[in-house]
């Protein structure tokens, strides 16, 4: 016995409050057990038009004799039962709720290409600013000559011109500092 | 439309005596809402705590069984262990004198039973309604290897506001199965007659 012994008492159940009555009803308990093995129940919807024929397959496949043929877990059961009311109310709320991909990419494409215009717009317009109004400080360096012709000192007038290239030394940017030259 | 045997106003004669004093353990008791072959279940209290539960006493004669004391705990652990909002929670097993007792989740509201019975119809939505939660509830207790064995309108509840729920998990079992002893056997016969027997599967059956 196990779980699908569950799922056909849970048909019964659904059988009887599809149709007001379980599928099988002889008072005398040899006869109701013959019946509960042997014979099909009633079709619910002759018992009660109403029932939608969806409803009577998931009744009857729960109902049926043989465990195998019946649902093999009750998930099965509620998935199908979920499916009844399910199409029409869910793709309703689908389509007003939240619209297909294509429908979305378009909306975003129309309100996203003034946002795009506008930012070409700012770019261009600091990239022309910084070109024209904030040219950027540079100077050039030509090789110091050291007028001395003394050899002993040569290094530094090189030294200079290397610092001034480089001029990530801070003795070179203080020196260019006191010839009026910031950084 | 049979229903299970109820003495809404009856006690049972096996616990009448200890429950003068109309208290099960710690819990005072309100009303008895029905006897089955296991022993009574009461609507009952906590004194301090003010909370409603149910409280399902087990015959001492019944829990005097060592294969059906065996079978209970080994029940038990697996119904403990369930956590779904359509399975009520299992809080206590506790012990009155020589006498086991349950405290579970008082559930307000009537059985499916009683619903049908008073004439109530319900259309295809409705019936998906209900029933869709103890698909879920039977699947969750499936998929944690506890088998119901008793699923009848008498213990579904369909409650007012909160969700419908399956009542006596795993305990179905004991309480309808050939039982250990004599007591447990008779009370089951009658039993599953008049309200069981309808939505017995046909492996049930054959036993």
């Amino acid at each position: 016995m196990d779980a699908r012994t569950d799922i056909y008492a849970l048909g019964v159940v659904l059988y009887e409050m599809s149709t007001g009555r379980r599928p099988f009803t002889a008072e005398i308990s040899p006869q109701l057990i013959d019946d509960i093995l042997n014979s099909p129940p009633p079709l619910p919807h002759e018992l009660n038009s109403k029932i939608p024929l969806k409803l009577e397959e998931i009744i009857l496949k729960c109902l049926e004799k043989d465990p195998e043929d019946r649902y093999q877990t009750a998930k099965e059961i509620a998935v199908d039962l979920r499916r009844m009311t399910a199409p029409s109310s869910v793709s309703h709320r689908l389509v007003t709720s939240r619209p297909k991909r294509s429908v979305r990419l378009a909306r975003f494409l129309w309100a996203a290409t003034p946002i795009l215009a506008l930012a070409i717009l700012v770019l261009g317009w600091v990239l022309l600013r910084t070109a024209y109004f904030n040219p950027s400080r540079s100077i050039a360096v030509l090789p110091f000559e050291d007028d001395s012709k003394d050899v002993s000192i040569q290094y530094i007038s090189e030294g200079i011109t290397e610092g001034v290239i480089n001029n990530g030394d801070p003795r070179f940017s203080a020196l260019l500092k006191r010839m009026g030259l910031p950084d | 439309m049979a229903s299970e045997p109820r003495s809404q106003n009856g006690s049972h004669p096996k616990t009448d005596s200890r429950k003068n004093g109309l208290h099960v353990g710690g819990y005072r008791v309100l009303r008895e809402i029905e006897t089955d072959s296991l022993g009574v279940i009461y609507e009952a209290e906590h004194p301090r705590m003010h909370q409603k539960v149910a409280v399902r006493t087990i015959e001492a004669t019944v829990a005097r069984d060592v294969s059906f004391s065996r079978r209970f705990l080994l029940e038990l652990r697996s119904y403990v262990a369930l956590e779904h909002p359509s399975i009520p929670r299992l809080y206590e097993l506790a012990y009155d004198g020589d006498s086991p007792y349950l405290v579970t989740e008082m559930i307000p509201g009537k059985t499916l039973d009683e619903v049908l019975g008073s004439g109530v119809r319900y259309d295809a939505l409705g019936i998906i309604g209900l029933l869709r939660p103890i698909a879920d509830a039977l699947d969750y207790a499936h998929s944690r290897a506890t088998v119901h064995r008793d699923v009848k309108p008498g213990n579904i509840v369909a409650t007012v506001t909160g969700p419908v729920k399956v009542l006596d998990f795993g305990l179905a079992k004991l309480i309808g199965s050939q039982g250990g002893n004599a007591l447990t056997k008779s009370l089951t016969e009658t039993h599953a007659v008049a309200g069981t027997l309808p939505y017995m599967s046909p492996e049930q059956l054959r036993g």
